[in-house]
């Protein structure tokens, strides 16, 4: 079985289970200890399931492929559960609610978890929650960006997570990314 | 071009090629600008270049193929104080985008010379603009490197001609830069008009990128 599993990480209220359920509908999704099974499924070791709930959903690429989106909360970074399915991970959408108290440093915590993804083209950054302010300066995020990863160009996009377009051209961007810098790594 | 005031176009043909080099040279000023579009056959539009937004009354759907007579006028504004705060302002990337789409059709962008290398500065925001798989691929393929018209048309399994078009367009948005000097090509390419590996297969859809959009986008119907 070949998998890619891409991780949407976000504080809570970013929009990360309206994503999963936006892309996959009810039917896809589960969370907790059926997403457990899931990373099981995927190779991960038996282990205890954390206490925080982690939504899902699958879709089957070709027969024996199978694409993996795991919702997961920041606040979980230090679980185990959390721990594996960022090692798997093919790449992250990382959600940051533009209405946040601090939506920079939201992003920040993001950057330092997942530089070692984003050098492998796999950091996407999706702005939620946009029409809850009066402007999204989206040149202070890539700022941001740009001052931990100096040369890299990481993606910065608005996603409402109720868009169902907005999200597939959202993970359409990041597999893009990651496929050509494999390319000029070949 | 139009700094001192206006700059009118008699012919209506080249009518969003105007405004494309007028945003091009104001940009290029790195002072707070607002330009205003006076048209024959369209509302006026505004552009505050210091914000990158922009305010025209339609919906950018109804933005017309060519502006006809058009006459561009620009004004310095004062940094940190945006003009006409009661208006309804947009985000400028999907203006502009769709100004490029018109402009560069059939010409370059002026301001563009072939052999000349460009790499990506930043992503446009494409969840707010109408695109097509292969200009994803492309504006990925430059956040890699810099790189010729040729070259990224080798890279990302397109022609010449298109990818160019892309690059003109991006240009306008500001979300390229150049080269500053000379840079060899990436080894991935060598520098050959020749196809490169892979690019091809994944154009027609062999890579996890074509497969995963077509897959989502089945399940859309």
């Amino acid at each position: 079985m070949t998998e890619h599993v891409i991780l949407l990480v976000g504080a809570a209220s970013s929009g990360k289970s309206t994503a999963i359920a936006t892309l996959f509908g009810t039917a896809g999704a589960g969370t907790g200890a059926s997403a457990a099974e899931s990373a099981r499924a995927a190779g991960a070791p038996e282990v205890e399931v954390p206490g925080q709930a982690i939504d899902f959903g699958q879709l089957e690429l070709a027969p024996g492929e199978m694409v993996r989106v795991y919702a997961v909360p920041a606040s979980g970074r230090y679980d185990y559960m959390w721990q594996i399915l960022k090692r798997r991970a093919f790449g992250v959408l990382a959600l940051v609610r533009a209405s946040d108290a601090a939506p920079l440093a939201e992003l920040e915590s993001v950057i330092d978890e997942f530089a070692e993804l984003q050098l492998r083209g796999g950091l996407l950054v999706g702005i939620t929650h946009v029409d809850e302010v009066t402007q999204v300066d989206q040149s202070a995020y890539q700022a941001a960006l740009a001052a931990r990863f100096p040369g890299a160009v990481t993606p910065v996009l608005t996603v409402d997570p109720r868009d169902r377009g907005q999200l597939i051209t959202a993970l359409s961007v990041l597999a893009a990314s990651v496929e050509s810098r494999q390319q000029f790594e070949d | 071009m139009a700094t001192s005031g206006a700059e009118r176009d008699e012919s209506g043909i080249d009518g969003w090629r105007k405004v494309a080099a007028a945003i091009d040279s104001m940009r290029r000023l790195s002072m707070p600008m607002l330009l205003t579009v006076v048209s024959s056959q369209m509302p006026p539009l505004w552009i505050d270049l210091s914000t990158g937004r922009y305010h025209w009354e339609p919906p950018l759907s109804a933005l017309p193929e060519s502006p006809g007579e058009v006459t561009v006028y620009s004004q310095p504004i004062e940094a940190g104080n945006p003009p006409y705060p009661w208006v309804a302002w947009q985000p400028m990337d999907p203006l502009l985008w769709e100004i490029g789409r018109r402009a560069f059709r059939d010409h370059r962008a002026e301001w563009m010379r072939t052999g000349d290398r460009y790499a990506l500065q930043r992503w446009p925001n494409l969840t707010e603009i109408a695109h097509t798989p292969e200009e994803i691929r492309m504006i990925a393929t430059l956040a890699n490197g810099f790189l010729t018209a040729q070259e990224l048309g080798l890279l990302a399994g397109a022609d010449e001609a298109t990818a160019r078009r892309v690059l003109d367009r991006l240009s306008l948005m500001g979300a390229i830069k150049t080269a500053s000097g000379p840079v060899a090509p990436p080894t991935v390419v060598g520098g050959e008009d020749t196809a490169v590996p892979g690019a091809k297969d994944r154009a027609q859809g062999a890579g996890l990128f074509a497969r995963l959009r077509d897959r989502f986008d089945g399940r859309q119907s």
